[in-house]
């Protein structure tokens, strides 16, 4: 039963048109993923070596500091794998019909979410750790030692699952989470508790009492037995067709339909947006971005690398534009008939896409004024970097969009969703990150910072300046492109 | 719009001249030549392959011609826009915004036309029975609605701005008999009552010649029958496909 299960999926994954059209990018992730892989595996090996002469510790000590790290990465780990681990679709449509018990079903999907490298990332380091510091446990706690961590691994497995599977579209989850984060950040830091400690004593009680780890044990099994018991609720039909329906109230978005035909389009643009599974991870992913300033604004190391600034400005302020923009015109894939027969007139269409990416940027760049407490130059990279997003990148992504023929499903999750991603994707990124930057250095190095971001953010004001004669070649260019657009959204 | 140009216009509503299509080295259509008189109803039938969609997707400048020109009111279909402010059309679900309820939907189509909210209600009432209260006021996004009722939605906007071209495709499939009954009504009613040229394929021989009075059969992208519907054509049109 379960080889003819294997089988099928097989079958599909071999089938499945988005791996045969894109092995480029099949083999760059797994590239990275194998590079990943080795970098684990050389921390592992060195970790022992590094703990101990670091601290000027030895012996079993070693391994109690090492246990205070654990439970930071066993929490890293779950938030990772939120975001990486892909969960395995069945196909249980045409299963259901068929004489397999349910909860072999859902034991079969769970069987398969073992096979992601994500289980292996924590493998690569506990097990050189474990083996290069075997002579120093105390007597017959090694073995129960290692299981306790790798129970821990094996319940974020399940623990994801449940996550994404049936908890990441209620908001009330993801917000739980992010007070606890946030609980756990503050505890840290003010020194009430530390998880450092807490993890340091949780694993040294295995290390004394073994059979504890008995208890660690408990745990995937708990939480795989919590999730057969969802999976065999949910296998029925209306459970697997529905495609989530969010019911969002349109209400005070009617307002737009005042602005005639820019108007209705954008309102059918942000009903799109919010109404779409795809679309709404890219609507909660590009505010995060708004947060990487803090990582390079408030970096030391980079504060005078204006160079690596103004990519990071780039980020801060185009989130919306680079998540959103690069599928354009794609989104509309499942209608795009309708957008081509309908009346509408296309320098409109493309003016209300415009804005659809211009007031966004706009937004960023006003939410990210803050930064200016980071210092004065911060405020002057970050608004060069804007108006070169909203003067210049933004038309590159306007043109690509119409190159863009990939059909996307918006019922979809975005997170870690390649379909309808392509090369020409990472073509984009190029001009788009790499120009500015480009601009700026024989610039700023020859006459000095504000010269250079003046050159930059000049160019963007230009670009705004400019828009209607260059959203004028755009509409020209999509005209000529729009039968490959038709047909390749056309193709599932 | 202006719509003089097509008050005072004379000749073939639709003119096909030389239109052909291959995909892949196969000739999925050849039409050298086909005119579609000024308030005709203009029937399509044809096994599956037979171009009717491809037909109409060149129509409505969708897919490119590899040769030919379609004139729609005498404007080439693939240079001008014009046609847009006078076509409805239906051929797939590519043709709604299932994202949307099909009250917005409405509305879009009526403001991209430039209807009146009178005009609108006008339209709610004119489809009430083909709606059959499933479709307005049910707070459903049409994605959520079931296949035929999808169907109905795109129907109905492409008929809202009571265009003076319609073009269907398989109107019938997939709705339910009460609906089939209803639709073709309202589709002979609109013939009789206004200045309109319907284009309408279906492979449910009786309806098309009960709505169309010209049918047109195609078979691997070229026609092999072209008549004016009579009593004898149902029976003509059974021996052809039953053979």
């Amino acid at each position: 039963m379960i080889k003819w299960l294997l089988l099928i999926e097989w079958k599909k994954s071999l089938r499945s048109s988005i791996w045969q059209r894109n092995v480029f990018l099949n083999i760059f992730l797994g590239l990275f993923m194998v590079y990943m892989l080795l970098i684990f595996f050389v921390m592992g090996l060195m970790l022992s070596r590094a703990i101990g002469e670091g601290m000027e510790i030895e012996g079993a000590d070693v391994i109690r500091v090492f246990g205070g790290g654990l439970l930071y990465y066993i929490g890293f780990d779950l938030v990772w794998r939120f975001f990486l681990q892909k969960m395995p679709e069945m196909s249980a449509r045409p299963l259901l019909h068929m004489p397999i018990r349910k909860s072999r079903m859902a034991g079969f999907v769970l069987l398969r979410t073992l096979f992601s490298p994500l289980n292996l990332l924590p493998l690569l380091v506990v097990i050189p750790f474990f083996v290069t510091t075997y002579a120093d446990f105390p007597g017959g706690a090694a073995w129960p030692w290692l299981v306790a961590i790798l129970s821990l691994v094996l319940a974020n497995n399940f623990i994801t699952f449940m996550l994404k599977r049936y908890l990441a579209d209620k908001t009330w989850v993801l917000i739980l989470i992010l007070v606890l984060l946030v609980i756990l950040f503050f505890l840290e830091r003010t020194g009430l508790i530390s998880l450092f400690a807490v993890s340091q004593i949780l694993f040294s009680v295995v290390l004394d009492y073994p059979l504890i780890a008995l208890a660690f044990i408990a745990l995937p099994v708990l939480f795989y037995m919590l999730d057969v018991k969802m999976v065999v609720n949910r296998l029925y039909l209306e459970d697997i067709d529905r495609r989530k329906s969010y019911q969002v109230n349109a209400g005070r978005m009617e307002g737009l339909r005042r602005f005639g035909e820019i108007g209705e389009l954008l309102l059918v643009e942000l009903k799109l947006m919010m109404r779409n599974k795809r679309t709404r991870t890219v609507l909660f992913m590009a505010p995060l971005l708004l947060l990487y300033g803090f990582f390079f604004y408030g970096t030391p190391m980079y504060q005078d690398k204006t160079g690596w600034l103004i990519f990071a400005g780039l980020f801060v302020t185009g989130g919306f534009l680079i998540s959103y923009g690069q599928f354009l015109v794609a989104w509309e894939s499942s209608y795009f008939d309708t957008i081509l027969t309908k009346n509408i007139n296309f320098s409109q269409y493309f003016k209300a896409k415009y804005l659809i990416l211009l007031l966004p940027t706009v937004a960023a760049w006003l939410i990210t004024i803050p930064y200016v407490f980071l210092g004065w130059n911060i405020l002057k990279i970050n608004t060069a970097a804007f108006l070169f997003n909203a003067g210049f990148n933004i038309y590159v992504y306007m043109y690509f969009a119409a190159y863009n023929s990939k059909r996307i499903d918006l019922s979809r999750s975005g997170m870690m969703n390649y379909q309808g991603v392509g090369a020409k994707q990472f073509l984009v990124a190029l001009p788009v990150m790499v120009l500015p930057i480009l601009i700026y250095l024989p610039f700023g190095f020859f006459f000095g910072e504000d010269v250079g971001l003046l050159v930059v953010g000049g160019i963007g004001l230009l670009g705004l300046l400019l828009r209607n004669l260059i959203l004028k070649q755009i509409v020209m260019f999509f005209v000529t492109r729009k039968y490959q657009l038709a047909s390749g959204f056309r193709q599932n | 719009m202006d719509t003089k140009f097509i008050t005072d216009y004379n000749g073939p509503v639709i003119k096909v001249a030389n239109l052909s299509k291959t995909y892949s080295s196969v000739k999925v259509l050849e039409l050298p030549q086909l005119d579609i008189p000024r308030g005709e109803t203009f029937g399509l039938v044809g096994n599956n392959g037979a171009g009717k969609t491809t037909f109409f997707r060149l129509i409505l400048d969708l897919i490119r011609a590899d040769s030919g020109e379609i004139l729609s009111y005498g404007n080439n279909v693939a240079k001008s826009e014009l046609w847009k402010n006078y076509t409805g059309s239906y051929l797939d679900e590519g043709f709604v915004i299932d994202f949307l309820t099909p009250e917005e939907y409405f509305d879009f189509v009526a403001a991209l036309n430039g209807m009146s909210k009178g005009d609108v209600d006008n339209f709610k009432a004119r489809f009430a029975d083909i709606f059959n209260d499933e479709i307005l006021g049910k707070k459903k996004y049409i994605r959520d609605l079931s296949k035929g009722n999808q169907k109905k939605v795109g129907i109905a906007a492409a008929m809202m701005s009571r265009p003076a071209i319609l073009v269907l495709d398989e109107p019938f499939t997939n709705l339910d008999p009460s609906s089939q009954i209803r639709l073709k009504n309202m589709l002979r009613a609109e013939r009789a009552e206004r200045d309109v040229t319907m284009l309408i394929s279906s492979h449910d021989l009786n309806h098309v010649t009960e709505v169309c009075n010209r049918i047109v059969v195609l078979e691997k992208g070229a026609v092999v029958h072209d008549m004016a519907t009579n009593d004898s054509t149902l029976e003509v049109l059974e021996q052809y496909f039953a053979g």
